[in-house]
């Protein structure tokens, strides 16, 4: 689509964007929103919005009218009540990434959503799960350029049916020091612009590829699950982690296991026996990479 | 909202066919919350899951959607299905039978107005006698005063005023408990017999719990939805009363009017059969309404008739709805108290400070970045 049509047809909210299995209705009168889908959705699918129905909405808006006269403030709006803190009209980048999150972690119930990072090559899939700020998105960064194809780098979105990795790439969200450590192995032509001074401090966007994007419709077996666990000056360590505690570790990090309940309940015991589980602790990406390395060739990756 | 849409919803009429209707009435039913009991009634979810699938546009499409929506609703429905049976076992031991209210009751009764319905809360009923101990024994069980009405004029508004203990949070499981003792507040303009509604509650076999009678579950519904609060989801609060209706035996269809009388429930009745005969078209309320119109002594007041015109102007997103809007929600709260007391609360809620609140799970998982 074109860049003009892309800008009218955001701020008509007549804009769809397709990611493999999922479609949003896009809607932003904020000017940075519109910048941040030239660049760093550059090589996505958009089509003009004709009534099909889609998974998600979001409009990035001014809180209200008063706000964005005084302010020039927006919110992600996901089309349901979500109490959104404002952030200032420059930073659409991230307003559109959460709000986009948002409305997938909580209105999504037909497939189990693990706050995960997940990554696949031809063998198999890996999910990356940890905590805001252990290191996921990084990780995730890092095995892009091992030959894996980029599933997401916060969901690790598991079908019911037959318990395969659905993909769903959005670019990779990047804080602070990892900014730089990707921009030296990706290449600085796959990163964003830096936004400066947001909420978690510096943010920048790591492209996905043509390649992930066209294959986003392909599944993937999970077989090796990693919690990586980010110590600053900590010894690097690898420990296997027995099913039933991956099968715990995993439900807590569910947005919708409770909702979904029987059918997310077999399908994380049946990916727990099926994928090998290893708790990673590391001190530097160099570190978590080598870790990685080793338990590749030990596992069928 | 499109005039024949609660008839799509209920299944009376068929799914839009042109998409750009489809689309609008899909949207609006996940706006109302109840896109579960559009699947429903369209048979999605009688059978197999995926062995039905809707005639009309985007068929694929609305079958993921619903399947979406199911889930979501079925997941309520055990919430409210467990949590019932914890408030049963805590109340056991003081033998004391919980009569069920709302979405609960429809629920736990098997109703087809539970069907596929979202339900937040559980909403339970005891007499007036027995509300101390109820309290005390939820607290026991896990139950404490919730986090948004924790502070002074909440607490003392609600034991004052209302029908009902502020709502109470489960503080392992966070689910929302609302002990009602009456089923007007106090100062309501009007009172529904609640004693005589609650001797005549069914037990539900094999519990220990209750729910209203067929015919004051109707009329209740049609109190809640017309005399109590703004009706900020119509289309959920209209095929509610609907299906309660439809329900009705012929019997109970005859006595309708005098039990209305008897507790108290007359306006709500007539409101509730117009918008029964305007949205549903349905055959027995405007029997009803007709055979009303011939009693001597029978009149449809002229506020029933007044609400009933706002409540269609509302729903039909004209230019002058939110007028409709406004209106309503000012009667909302002025149907619950005298006007003094009613600019003194709304004051105390203006100028207070909005306490804004995420969901707990994603404090956790903090998608925030």
């Amino acid at each position: 689509m074109l860049k003009s049509d892309i800008d009218k047809y955001l701020g008509q909210g007549r804009l769809v964007l397709s990611i493999g299995d999922f479609s949003a209705r896009l809607k932003s009168s904020c000017a940075s929103v519109g910048v941040h889908l030239h660049d760093v959705y550059r090589d996505y699918r958009f089509v003009k919005f004709d009534h099909q129905l889609h998974d998600q909405f979001l409009d990035v808006r001014p809180p209200n009218l008063l706000r964005d006269l005084m302010k020039k403030q927006i919110i992600p709006d996901p089309g349901f009540q979500f109490p959104a803190v404002p952030l200032p009209a420059s930073m659409g980048a991230l307003a559109f990434e959460m709000g986009l999150n948002i409305s997938v972690a909580l209105k999504t119930y037909n497939r189990l959503i693990l706050h995960a990072g997940a990554v696949a090559n031809d063998k198999g899939g890996v999910i990356i799960s940890a905590a805001s700020g252990g290191g996921k998105s990084t990780l995730t960064a890092l095995l892009m350029q091992e030959g894996f194809r980029l599933l997401s780098d916060e969901f690790g979105i598991i079908e019911l049916n037959d318990h395969t990795l659905l993909p769903y790439p959005r670019p990779v969200s990047l804080k602070n020091a990892s900014i730089d450590v990707i921009r030296e192995v990706a290449g600085d032509e796959w990163i964003s612009a830096v936004i400066k001074d947001g909420p978690k401090g510096d943010i920048a966007y790591r492209r996905a590829r043509s390649d992930d994007i066209a294959r986003a419709y392909e599944t993937a077996v999970p077989r090796l699950i990693i919690f990586p666990k980010f110590e600053k000056g900590a010894v690097a360590a690898i420990s296997k982690v027995a099913s039933a505690d991956t099968v715990m570790r995993l439900i807590a990090s569910s947005t919708n296991y409770q909702i979904i309940g029987k059918d997310a309940f077999r399908a994380v015991n049946h990916i727990a026996k099926q994928a090998q589980a290893y708790e990673v602790t590391y001190g530097s990406s160099a570190d978590a990479l080598s870790l990685f390395r080793t338990i590749a060739e030990g596992t069928v990756l | 909202m499109k005039h024949n849409w609660l008839k799509i919803a209920v299944g009376l009429k068929a799914l839009p066919p042109n998409p750009q209707e489809l689309y609008e009435f899909v949207e609006y039913a996940d706006r109302e919350h109840i896109l579960a009991q559009v699947a429903y009634s369209h048979s999605m979810h009688k059978e197999d899951i995926s062995s039905i699938k809707p005639v009309c546009a985007d068929a694929d499409a609305l079958v993921i959607k619903f399947d979406n929506a199911w889930i979501r609703a079925a997941y309520d429905q055990r919430m409210l299905m467990f949590e019932s049976d914890r408030v049963e076992r805590a109340l056991a031991h003081y033998n004391i039978q919980p009569t069920l209210l709302k979405g609960g009751a429809y629920v736990i009764a098997g109703h087809r107005a539970g069907q596929g319905r979202r339900v937040s809360d559980l909403d339970i009923m005891v007499a007036d006698g027995e509300l101390s101990q109820v309290e005390k024994a939820l607290i026991m069980a896990g139950w404490q005063g919730d986090e948004t009405v924790d502070n002074d004029y909440d607490q003392a508004y609600y034991r004052k005023w209302m029908h009902e203990l502020p709502p109470m949070r489960h503080q392992r499981r966070r689910t929302l408990i609302d002990v009602h003792h009456r089923l007007t507040p106090k100062t309501a303009r009007i009172e529904l017999a609640h004693e005589k509604m609650i001797e005549a509650a069914v037990k539900i076999e094999g519990r220990q719990i209750r729910v209203l009678a067929p015919t004051d579950r109707f009329l209740h519904a049609a109190y809640h939805a017309f005399y109590d609060g703004e009706l900020d989801t119509p289309a959920r609060s209209l095929i509610e009363i609907y299906y309660l209706f439809d329900d009705l035996t012929q019997k109970e269809i005859i006595h309708l009017l005098a039990r209305a009388r008897d507790i108290g429930a007359e306006k709500p009745l007539f409101m509730a059969l117009q918008i029964l005969a305007e949205y549903f078209d349905h055959s027995k309320a405007n029997d009803l309404l007709k055979a009303f119109a011939l009693l001597t002594g029978v009149q449809i007041p002229l506020s029933s008739k007044v609400i009933f015109w706002l409540v269609k102007t509302q729903m039909s997103s004209n230019a002058f709805s939110s007028m409709a809007k406004l209106f309503l929600y000012i009667r909302g709260h002025w149907m619950r108290m005298p006007f003094f007391m009613l600019l003194k609360h709304l004051s105390m809620k203006a100028f207070r400070k909005p306490t804004k609140q995420l969901p707990k799970n994603f404090l956790e998982n903090d998608l925030f970045g």
